[in-house]
């Protein structure tokens, strides 16, 4: 997981949703090596997903040249594609930063599955909430 | 449903957790709250 430590440092808290049944996350937290730190929510029917925006992908962008691109580096660098699925694979996901307060400091919905913000946006984004400059 | 934006209310919600706890967003709140939804590329 993408410089959880450094976040965790600033007193940022992190939780992953999957849409998926709860018995399939020990799966997914082994698969991509999630620390036990960070909760994984199951969202089986897609509710939070729908009301944060989460979009489904068309064919065009499921498949676009960058996340080909994006999926051959990582089986280069040694990801294995060996999990199955029977979940809806046009579902996109996204990161959202919600304030102590409960507002939105940064929501990015992604356009493919390629598709999110570096960590050094979202670092620079909670940064600038806490200046005030939200 | 679009896309929420920058300042907008966080909808509440409650899901269970791999460990089978209730994980409700509101008990969490008094500190910033990364939500990372899963899509079929980390």
């Amino acid at each position: 997981m993408r410089q959880s430590t450094e976040l965790a440092e600033m007193g940022v808290g992190i939780v992953t949703l999957f849409f998926s049944q709860v018995r399939r996350l020990p799966e997914y937290r082994t698969h991509f090596g999630i620390p036990d730190t960070i909760p994984l929510l199951a969202d089986e029917g897609r509710t939070v997903y729908k009301a944060y925006g989460m979009r489904i992908g068309s064919l065009r962008q499921i498949y676009s040249p960058e996340v080909i691109a994006k999926y051959t580096r990582l089986i280069r660098g040694g990801m294995k594609m060996k999990m199955k699925t029977d979940e809806d694979t046009r579902q996109l996901g996204g990161d959202v930063i919600v304030g102590a307060d409960g507002r939105i400091i940064l929501a990015h919905c992604s356009k493919n599955q390629a598709d999110r913000p570096s960590v050094e946006t979202l670092i620079a984004a909670i940064r600038d909430a806490r200046q005030g400059n939200l | 449903m679009a896309c929420l934006a920058a300042g907008d209310s966080a909808p509440d919600f409650e899901l269970h957790t791999d460990r089978g706890d209730a994980w409700r967003l509101s008990a969490h709140l008094g500190k910033p709250l990364i939500l990372m939804f899963h899509r079929h590329l980390q």
